[in-house]
């Protein structure tokens, strides 16, 4: 079965426990906020208080970071569960989580590690999607990994895995420009092939967000989206058209206020970007 | 098993264990790339620890706790989906690496049992006027057979040091070492308030009256265990005082 996510343009911020008072008592500009899924998998108290108040004033999109979407021994069904219940009751515009895996049969790393490209993965990693996508009645959107090493044994370029995977499942994607970035400066590849490679028509978010430079880059979260990825961001805008976009920080969390002058870069840049024929 | 089965328990084993060997055709770089996911993964966990348990990092020391958190990440990597699940566990660690300062787990496990708390089931506590509008036609033998529902994830265990004297020297501007040595030992319950976790000192025999409460046990049932240890009457008097002190803390959600 194929499950559509119609197209969702405008500007959010991830959801942060800094800014909780701020979203809950003004109007903040964004047209969607964006929170992480396992944060609120509760069974109750503050913060499913929180995030229901916020959903009452915004669009919620739930993203996560520990569906292990690439574990070869297939999904946890508990996680799951937790998931389909939240989504129930917050109704988010979509779900989302990344292309990784995070744990196998017996430990959890709580980090979203590297899968090699390899056909056997594709299949492992479909397979996942599937049955995700069916235990939740929805279609779900991946988000490309960075990553700061490559396996042997690939077989494929990252965007020809993620096309292969979005065409197999009728997943969507999210995409991640800093990742992008990150990812091909690690690994030697030219960004704007990544960009030009992935199916456009499946791209349903877009990610911005800060990097720690260095000789390996380290996809930190925790600093202003840098030059090199608005460059970036402004090229895939011009070649996707409106997307629905975010700015991400985890870490050394500003203002709000801050945040939002960096989301208008983002909505100037955007609109600048887009393809008369988007306008 | 697949090789990608394979592929994933070399990388998770070579994550957890820095003397890991390196795959075959594997690179320097490879080795930097995967020193930068080793570091990860220890910070990660690290950061949930100090997240759950601030005050006792604060007693112990960043650098003590930090050694803490790494032994207790070594001897018992994480297993759930859950990043809430890392401390489980932790107040027993810090007993074994805390062995002549036995304050230490009991602070972690205060902060562990709020901590779980937190993000527990909504319930509303029983009013004192709700609760005698209930009980007001009972006999001897609805008393002797009253059931309790408490707060969910309610815990409580004895303490033989002065939790909440380190609790708020924990908590004030300048810390000021608090007196913690107890000459007897106390019940400490933890449950939530609203949506604030929180914690009751309490005397010694409440800690076993109320988990046998909790799993079951009737106010009679309680009333008869701790005639074991005085007269009947005076049992079903300390029986009714810790009831009203339930009661008035709100650790009460409900009759069964």
């Amino acid at each position: 079965m194929t499950y559509e996510i119609p197209a969702f343009s405008g500007y959010g911020l991830g959801l942060r426990n800094d800014h909780y008072a701020d979203f809950i008592e003004q109007n903040i500009p964004v047209d969607f906020v964006e929170v992480i899924s396992e944060n609120f998998m509760l069974d109750g108290g503050r913060p499913l208080r929180i995030l229901e108040q916020v959903r009452a004033k915004h669009p919620v999109i739930l993203h996560g970071v520990s569906m292990s979407i690439g574990s070869s021994h297939g999904v946890d069904g508990s996680y799951l569960a937790r998931l389909k219940a939240l989504a129930e009751r917050i109704d988010p515009l979509w779900i989302s989580d990344h292309l990784c895996w995070t744990r196998n049969s017996a430990h959890n790393s709580h980090d979203l590690l590297p899968l090699p490209l390899t056909r056997e993965a594709l299949d492992i990693v479909c397979e996942n999607i599937d049955h995700v996508q069916e235990t939740l009645g929805r279609a779900i959107l991946m988000e490309n990994p960075s990553s700061y090493l490559t396996f042997p044994e690939d077989e494929l370029t990252e965007w020809e895995f993620i096309t292969a995977m979005a065409q197999r499942t009728g997943c969507y994607l999210l995409l991640d420009i800093n990742k992008i970035y990150v990812s091909a400066h690690n690994h030697n590849f030219l960004a704007d092939d990544y960009i030009a490679g992935v199916p456009h028509e499946r791209v349903r978010q877009i990610h911005l967000a800060g990097h720690t430079p260095g000789e390996i880059i380290i996809d930190t979260h925790d600093r202003a989206v840098a030059d090199g990825v608005w460059a970036l961001y402004r090229k895939a805008i011009g070649i996707l058209g409106p997307v629905a976009t975010m700015i991400e920080r985890d870490g050394n969390i500003p203002p709000l206020s801050e945040l939002l002058s960096e989301l208008d870069l983002a909505r100037s840049g955007g609109v600048d970007a887009l393809p008369r024929s988007a306008l | 098993m697949s090789s990608l089965a394979q592929r994933q328990t070399e990388f998770m084993a070579q994550l957890r264990d820095e003397e890991s060997a390196m795959h075959d055709g594997w690179t320097s770089r490879h080795a930097q790339g995967l020193a930068i996911y080793r570091n990860n993964y220890r910070v990660t966990l690290v950061d949930a620890l100090e997240d759950t348990f601030q005050r006792t990092a604060r007693w112990v020391g960043q650098d003590a706790f930090h050694q803490a958190a790494a032994h207790h990440i070594i001897a018992h990597p994480p297993t759930g989906w859950t990043l809430d699940d890392v401390g489980h566990g932790f107040d027993d660690t810090l007993a074994e690496l805390f062995a002549n300062d036995p304050e230490v787990s009991e602070l972690a496990w205060v902060e562990w049992s709020m901590h779980q708390a937190f993000g527990a089931l909504n319930a509303e506590p029983l009013t004192a006027d709700v609760f005698a509008a209930a009980t007001s036609e009972f006999d001897d033998e609805d008393w002797g057979s009253l059931c309790l529902r408490f707060m969910p994830r309610t815990a409580s265990r004895i303490m033989r040091h002065n939790i909440a004297a380190i609790w708020h020297a924990l908590d004030a501007e300048v810390f000021c070492p608090p007196e913690f040595e107890l000459d007897t030992p106390v019940s400490c319950h933890v449950y939530r308030e609203g949506e604030r976790p929180t914690f009751l000192i309490a005397p010694a025999s409440e800690n076993e009256s109320l988990k046998a409460m909790m799993d079951g046990a009737s106010f009679g049932d309680i009333i008869q265990m701790l005639a074991g240890q005085s007269s009947l009457e005076s049992a079903a008097a300390e029986t009714g005082a810790m009831l009203g002190r339930w009661l008035h803390s709100g650790m009460i959600c409900n009759l069964r």
